[in-house]
C-alpha cells in the first residue's frame, strides 16, 4: 500500500555546516524508531552522503535518472545496513548542480512519489532555485547552522528567499503583477527601506491589493523551520539559534520555529575517519543523543 | 519580559498535569503546564524554571528518549520524575548513571501533595529561590547588532 512519506529537507545554506552528517544519522534514528525512512542525496554535483554510510561500490546513483536510463526513481532504492532504511545516493555527472527546469520537475515529481515514513532529503549548500523548490515539497525543514555569524547569516537569508520565492510563485499564479512588482522593490531596501520587513511588505500589500494579505499570512504561516544549531560548544552558542530565530520573527514575520542543539563531539570526526554514522559508531555520544531527541520530535 | 516561572510541569495526562501544576499555584509557586515535547523545550528555554516535573506515566520509547536529551541539555534544572514504578526506576538510574544525580522519582500512585512538598523543599534549599531569567537577551547580544548590521536590519 502506498504511504504518505513526511517529506524532511536538510537545509545548510552554509556550506561544511554538517547537513550530510545529520542527514544520515536522523535517518538512521528516525529508522530505529521503527520507521520506514529514505533518504535521498539531493546534494547535486557534491554528493558524498553515501561515503558516511561507508558504501564505497555504489551499484546505481541519481545518474541513472538524470541520463534517463532508469524510468523511476524508486528503482534507485539502495539497501542499507540498517533496517527500515533506504538510500538514494546521488550523482556528479557534470552540470548536474544547474538542472534543467522540466528535469528538475521530473525529478521532483519522483522524489514526492517515494513511498516510505519519512523522507529525508540531504540538499546542497547555497540558495539556488534547485534547492528552494525541494524545500517546498517538505512538510519540515531543518535549517542547520552552525553558532557563527556567516552561518547564521546564510540561514536568515536562505528564510528570506524562500519566503520571496513562495509569494512570487503565488502573485504570478493570481496574475498579481503590482505585487510582483512590489516584491522586486523589497529586494532593494537601500532605495525602500519601508520594504524593509515583511509587516512593511504587509502593509504595502494592503494598500495595493489587499485581498492579497490573508495569502501572504497563510504562506508565511506554513514556513516554520526547526533551528539546529550544530556544533555547539556552549550555552552561548544556544543563544545564536535564539538570535537568528527572533529576527526571522521580527523581520519576516515567521511566528514560530523550534531551536535545537546539536552538541560539539569528537565522536562524529572519528565515525567520520572510520566512515561508519556516528549514530552507530558511538551510539551513547552526545552527538547520538541530540539527534535521537530530533528524531523524537519529529515522530 | 516575560513572567518567571519557577516550576514546569511536563504531562501528557492534562488531568493529572493540572492537578499537580494548580496545586503548586495555591502554595504560591508559579507553575506552568506543557503536554508538547516542542513546547516544554521552548518553556525551558524561556524561562530558564528551577525544577522540571516529568510526568512519565504512559509516555513512548521515542518520547522517553527525548525527554532523556532534555534533561541531558539541562542539568542545572532539578527534575523530579513521576510515573509507574518500573519506568521511574528506569529514568531516574540512567540519570544518576550519567554522573549527576539533580533529580528525584516519584512513583504511583499518584500523589500531588507529595510531589508538591518535594518542589517546596527544593526550593527551600536554594539560597535565592527566584528563577534565573534567561540573561543573554538578543537586545544586549552583540551576535545580534553584528548580524542586523551585516542583514542591513539596523
Amino acid at each position: 500500500m502506498e504511504r504518505n512519506s513526511q517529506i524532511v529537507a536538510m537545509v545548510g545554506p552554509k556550506g561544511g555546516v554538517g547537513k550530510t552528517t545529520i542527514s544520515a544519522n536522523l535517518s538512521i534514528a528516525l529508522a530505529q524508531l521503527g520507521q520506514k525512512v529514505v533518504v535521498v542525496d539531493l546534494d547535486l554535483g557534491a554528493s558524498n552522503l553515501h561515503t558516511v554510510f561507508g558504501i564505497r561500490n555504489v551499484p546505481f546513483s541519481l545518474t541513472d535518472f538524470i541520463l534517463n536510463k532508469v524510468p523511476h526513481l524508486s528503482q534507485l532504492l539502495l539497501k542499507t545496513d540498517i533496517p527500515h532504511l533506504d538510500i538514494i545516493c546521488g550523482g556528479d555527472i557534470p552540470g548536474v548542480a544547474n538542472l534543467h527546469y522540466s528535469k528538475k520537475l521530473k525529478l521532483i515529481r519522483n522524489v514526492s512519489a517515494i513511498s516510505c515514513d519519512y523522507l529525508v532529503l540531504d540538499l546542497s549548500a547555497g540558495a539556488s532555485m534547485n534547492v528552494i523548490d525541494f524545500v517546498m515539497i517538505a512538510q519540515q525543514s531543518l535549517l542547520i547552522t552552525t553558532p557563527e555569524v556567516p552561518s547564521l547569516l546564510n540561514a536568515y537569508s536562505f528564510i528570506k528567499s524562500l519566503l520571496f520565492r513562495r509569494l512570487a510563485l503565488s502573485f504570478t499564479r493570481q496574475k498579481q503583477d503590482s505585487l510582483l512588482e512590489l516584491m522586486e522593490r523589497a529586494k532593494d531596501f537601500d532605495a525602500h527601506p519601508e520594504l524593509k520587513t515583511m509587516q512593511g511588505i504587509i502593509k504595502e500589500t494592503k494598500r495595493i491589493a489587499p485581498e492579497a494579505v490573508v495569502t501572504i499570512e497563510k504562506i508565511l504561516s506554513g514556513v516554520q523551520p526547526i533551528i539546529v544549531v550544530n556544533r555547539a560548544r556552549a550555552e552561548k552558542d544556544m543563544n545564536a539559534g535564539a538570535v537568528i530565530q527572533h529576527l526571522m520573527n521580527q523581520y519576516l514575520n515567521i511566528q514560530s520555529s523550534l531551536v535545537v542543539k546539536v552538541r560539539e563531539d569528537d565522536a562524529v570526526g572519528v565515525a567520520c575517519a572510520k566512515l561508519k554514522p556516528a549514530l552507530l559508531n558511538a551510539p551513547k555520544s552526545g552527538f547520538a543523543k541530540d539527534i535521537q531527541s530530533i528524531a523524537g520530535m519529529l515522530c | 519580559m516575560a513572567a518567571a516561572v519557577w516550576v514546569v510541569v511536563y504531562s501528557q495526562d492534562q488531568i493529572r498535569g493540572g492537578i499537580l501544576t494548580k496545586l503548586c499555584q495555591r502554595e504560591s509557586i508559579s507553575a506552568r503546564l506543557e503536554n508538547r515535547l516542542d513546547r516544554l523545550q521552548k518553556t525551558i528555554e524561556t524561562y530558564l524554571p528551577q525544577i522540571i516535573v516529568m510526568d512519565i506515566k504512559n509516555a513512548l520509547a521515542s518520547e522517553i528518549n527525548a525527554l532523556k536529551n532534555l534533561c541531558e541539555q539541562n542539568k542545572n534544572c532539578f527534575w523530579i520524575v513521576i510515573g509507574g514504578s518500573q519506568d521511574v526506576t528506569q529514568m531516574v538510574a540512567y540519570l544518576h548513571n550519567d554522573d549527576w544525580a539533580l533529580c528525584v522519582g516519584m512513583e504511583d500512585p499518584f500523589n500531588p501533595e507529595a510531589i508538591c512538598k518535594q518542589i517546596k523543599k527544593r526550593l527551600d534549599q536554594q539560597i535565592n529561590p527566584k528563577p534565573k531569567l534567561k540573561t543573554v537577551t538578543p537586545k544586549e547580544s552583540s551576535l545580534k547588532s553584528d548580524l542586523m548590521r551585516f542583514l542591513k536590519l539596523d
